[in-house]
């Protein structure tokens, strides 16, 4: 069984249950339904069927393909999940550090992660690139970021 | 030939040395907001409501005016360059759009979308001014039921962007209108899908569905390819030659055709025209294999509907007071706030200032033209920056757009775990387009279902009672079988050449 069939079949059971979890979103509408044919558990329903069905299809009967799946080795997948895990830090630091400290931060990450740029320079660029955006989007859009324990 | 001579007149004013100015500010920072994802022209017209308090009402107006038709073609330019749409509408051009920036053609694409969105902005703008009474009666037909139709036909749409399978497609589209589901019904008022977190009752934001797919999902992807810069290319025209322009004028003209006449309905997504008229292109198209690999009608097409539906829009705005989306209603705000009522009557007590809107809507789109052509080089060229450099900015910028939604890092986080997952669609050949055509129309199809059954006391034979809405539902049956048939077609060419 190649990568691409067994692909197929996992995502063919996580669309069955996604369409479970919306069929029975869908009960739980239609039980405190107050009037009209049509109601906020139609779609959900429609939906949920459709997926458990299209989802039963294809895991039981996967698409071929010629084209083999490949994932990254593992100095490859490290800088890519060192990356995503970055973007993750930005997330949790913006309320707490503020704009301007967390896209320095962040962006500091990804340049030395995914732009493989030597420490020194991807300090230089990622302050010019929090500058750039600060005065972007917060002194001239005037955007409602978060100041963070900075005040900035 | 009143309305010829009210347009001299409105030219007259418009061409005043401060409303040039007001227009030319207006799409400046309309193609601006156009380009940052994340950021519509809704909140940017708001923030800049209080100039209302300095500036007479022509002036505020037509500068409001530009934002909102600018960041129709400023969505155009990140789609075609980085993968990321600025604007939900601006996800059909970059299925070709993309494409050709990786084949070292990004000048012409970006040329071809600037003239297209010309081209097709001015049609709307020649109807508006001689047709706005009549086809502001003419958009009244629409009911709920008409809608319901016109969504049907949309959805048709997922069958020919689901590439080689259409179950793949359909749950791809099921899967964006599940997303959409979550929020606030529209029958109860009451949240769906939430599981007792309150953040899920305002819903997940379709923007962060298409920055995280098909940008940083894209990014990522590139990553792992270890590819070096969008293009290793040379770059060669920069600007779209004579013979592109002949191949894309059908497009940009049937485009700008279709985005007018859905553009007139009120509450008429740019992205469903774009959508609609990208895959009538390809239907049309002698070689429709070409869509989705680089086909400058894929990018003409989607360009120009665009652009017509934001002409089309000021229709219902200006005769009957309807504003068509979020953008015109805060732009009616900013009528509302100079003691005038966009409506019939607008003509009659305020006809100056129609037609002075009217004009600069000419000079706005020459405007847009004259700014963004010149630009075009500058953009190709930023295709043959390296990755390294490039990647982490578009990555920063889209956790940017995608918190400046709604200030939540709820949104952020979202963005991140739909890239996730279009890296993984990517990997496993599983179609993006579906999901974001599915949040969209998915929404709007509920709502006119809704609403119809509420208006036929649940009769559903008020769908085939009423002639628009019956030829809606056969044409978009018509057209799934030629989608389906079409697939099938190409999908035996290609087994019988291996």
């Amino acid at each position: 069984m190649d990568k691409q069939s067994i692909g197929d079949r996992v995502a063919g059971a996580i669309f069955v249950v996604m369409g479970i979890i919306s069929l029975v979103e869908s009960w739980r509408l239609y039980n405190i339904r107050t009037r009209g044919v049509v109601g906020d558990d139609t779609f959900p329903f429609i939906l949920g069927s459709a997926m458990v069905v299209l989802g039963a299809v294809l895991a039981f009967f996967p698409t071929r393909t010629r084209q083999p799946v490949t994932w990254p080795n593992g100095r490859q997948a490290a800088r890519m999940a060192a990356g995503f895990l970055m973007l993750v830090l930005f997330s949790f630091l913006l309320p707490f550090v503020g704009f301007p400290v967390a896209t320095f931060i962040a962006s500091l990450g990804l340049f030395v992660t995914l732009g493989r740029f030597r420490w020194y320079m991807a300090i230089l660029i990622s302050a010019a690139l929090s500058g750039i955006f600060h005065a972007i989007f917060v002194a001239w859009l005037n955007l409602p970021f978060p100041k963070g324990l900075f005040g900035v | 030939m009143e309305a010829l001579a009210n347009l001299l007149g409105g030219f007259k004013s418009a061409l005043s040395i401060t409303n040039l100015f007001m227009a030319f500010a207006g799409t400046l920072l309309g193609t601006l907001v156009g380009v940052l994802p994340g950021l519509g022209p809704t909140s940017t017209i708001a923030m800049l409501m209080p100039l209302t308090a300095v500036l007479s009402p022509s002036s505020a107006i037509i500068m409001m005016a530009g934002i909102y038709y600018g960041a129709q073609y400023g969505g155009s330019t990140t789609s075609i360059i980085a993968n990321i749409p600025g604007e939900v509408a601006s996800v059909p051009t970059l299925l070709d759009g993309h494409p050709l920036a990786q084949q070292g053609k990004a000048g012409p694409a970006l040329g071809i979308a600037a003239i297209g969105s010309f081209v097709a902005g001015t049609l709307g703008v020649v109807l508006l001014t001689f047709f706005t009474p009549f086809l502001a009666d003419q958009a009244l037909r629409f009911g709920p039921p008409e809608y319901f139709g016109l969504m049907l036909l949309a959805l048709t749409v997922m069958v020919s962007v689901s590439g080689s399978s259409i179950i793949k497609g359909l749950l791809m589209g099921a899967f964006g209108y599940l997303i959409a589901l979550t929020g606030i019904g529209p029958e109860s008022g009451l949240p769906r899908f939430h599981y007792g977190f309150p953040v899920l009752y305002g819903g997940i934001e379709i923007v962060t569905i298409a920055i995280g797919i098909f940008a940083l999902g894209e990014l990522f992807t590139s990553f792992e390819q270890g590819r070096e810069a969008v293009t290793t290319q040379k770059i060669g025209r920069v600007f779209p030659n004579a013979q592109d322009l002949k191949q894309t004028f059908p497009a940009m003209a049937r485009g700008g055709i279709i985005g007018f006449v859905l553009g007139l309905l009120p509450g008429c997504n740019p992205a469903v025209t774009a959508y609609i008229s990208y895959d009538v292109e390809k239907k049309v198209s002698r070689h429709p294999e070409r869509f989705g690999h680089g086909a400058l009608e894929g990018v003409a097409a989607p360009e120009s509907a665009n652009n017509a539906t934001s002409s089309a829009a000021f229709v219902p705005l200006l005769a009957l007071g309807i504003p068509a989306s979020p953008a015109l209603a805060v732009l009616m705000g900013g009528f509302m706030i100079y003691g005038l009522q966009p409506g019939p009557l607008l003509f009659k007590t305020n006809p100056d200032l129609v037609w002075t809107i009217i004009g600069s809507m000419y000079i706005g789109n020459v405007m847009l033209l004259v700014l963004n052509l010149p630009l075009v080089g500058l953009w190709a060229r930023l295709t043959a920056v390296p990755y390294r450099i490039m990647a982490p900015i578009i990555m920063m910028l889209c956790l940017v757009g995608a918190y400046s939604l709604r200030n939540s890092t709820f949104d952020i986080v979202m963005t991140i775990c739909f890239g996730v997952v279009g890296y993984l669609m990517r990997k496993y050949d599983w179609p993006a387009a579906p999901v974001v055509l599915g949040s969209i129309l998915g929404p709007i199809l509920e709502k006119a279902l809704v609403n119809s059954l509420a208006m036929s006391a649940g009769n559903p034979m008020i769908f085939i009672t009423r002639p628009i809405c019956l030829t809606l539902i056969l044409a978009a049956c018509a057209l799934l079988i030629v989608s389906a048939q079409y697939i099938r077609k190409s999908k035996r060419s290609v087994t019988e050449e291996y």
